[in-house]
């Protein structure tokens, strides 16, 4: 009888030990908080907070270690268009934010200085997303090229850098 | 019965933080994290199978402020691999100097790629290679 209290009363303990840890790795399940730069399960081929993430560090630290003629005293940069050609419906301004954020972050002690105003500017930097998609009842594949250009008074191209992503993967997921 | 349902109840009070760490050292057992110098630089692999998937061949770093870092990994597997790699840029002493946002990296089957992060490069620094699975 002892026994039989006694291996019950194991099976117990073994069961609450399992079920009452808590863990980091557990979320409540109706949301799951992830990474920005992390990418999400529901899959998708457009771009993601991860690509946003990344091309704004690019481009950022590559404008603010350009070298810039010695006799100007200081080069103001503004922030024009981002013109999205793609199938995808993007809010610009999530690319914009970033960026600038980053560009602003990056160029601090340097003699470079941002404008969302196009007055008073020396170069305009601007955007063109553009893509390649493919179908078919197997899936979607979309290749996307984000063309950052930076363009002087006189109409120079005095920077140009892309940033490319492609993906494939079934279809149903849907941005907005 | 009921001292037994007492020391039941301060086990589990007592046991959740030792038996997770051991879970969770038999998973990195397994898994295993590793540490590796390239070229008088870093690579740290969250887990040991990355690492044993995605090679890091060299390591580059331009000896100038604002410099570029180029890290050249290869894909010793016939699929293509997806890392999450990050940089850390540290002086001599092991302080951090700058960093870079985890970004996902593809490389096709097979193939040797070099990653490039412009405008990083420190002057006398060394570059700690970071890498993870991406999702």
């Amino acid at each position: 009888m002892n026994q039989k209290i006694l291996l019950s009363g194991l099976s117990l303990f073994m069961a609450l030990i399992f079920m009452n840890c808590a863990s980091v790795t557990k979320q409540p399940k109706r949301t799951t908080i992830l990474d920005p730069s992390q990418e999400d399960t529901l899959g998708g081929t457009g771009t993601s907070s991860a690509d946003i993430r990344s091309m704004a560090e690019r481009m950022a630290r590559e404008i603010s270690n350009l070298a810039w003629p010695e006799n100007m005293q200081r080069v103001r940069i503004a922030l024009t268009t981002i013109d999205n050609q793609t199938r995808f419906p993007i809010n610009p301004n999530v690319i914009k934010d970033r960026l600038l954020t980053d560009l602003v972050e990056f160029s601090m002690g340097t003699k470079i200085q941002y404008t969302e105003n196009p007055a008073g500017a020396d170069h305009f930097l601007s955007a063109r997303i553009t893509s390649l998609s493919k179908g078919s009842s197997m899936g979607v594949s979309d290749y996307l090229l984000y063309s950052f250009k930076l363009v002087g008074k006189d109409d120079t191209v005095v920077w140009m850098k892309a940033y490319e992503t492609k993906k494939q993967g079934k279809t149903g997921v849907m941005y907005r | 019965m009921k001292n037994l349902v007492v020391i039941s109840f301060l086990l589990i009070l007592s046991s959740c933080t030792p038996m997770k760490r051991a879970q969770t050292g038999l998973a990195r057992g397994i898994a295993g994290s590793s540490d590796t110098r390239v070229g008088g630089h870093e690579v740290y692999c969250s887990q040991g199978e990355v690492c044993s998937e995605v090679e890091v061949v060299a390591i580059a770093m331009e000896e100038r402020d604002g410099g570029k870092v180029r890290v050249t990994l290869k894909n010793r597997t016939g699929n293509t691999a997806l890392v999450q790699i990050r940089l850390e840029i540290k002086s001599a002493q092991g302080e951090l100097l700058t960093e870079s946002r985890p970004e996902n990296f593809v490389l096709p089957p097979t193939q040797e790629k070099t990653y490039e992060m412009p405008g990083i490069a420190r002057r006398g620094a060394f570059v700690r290679v970071i890498l993870n699975t991406a999702y």
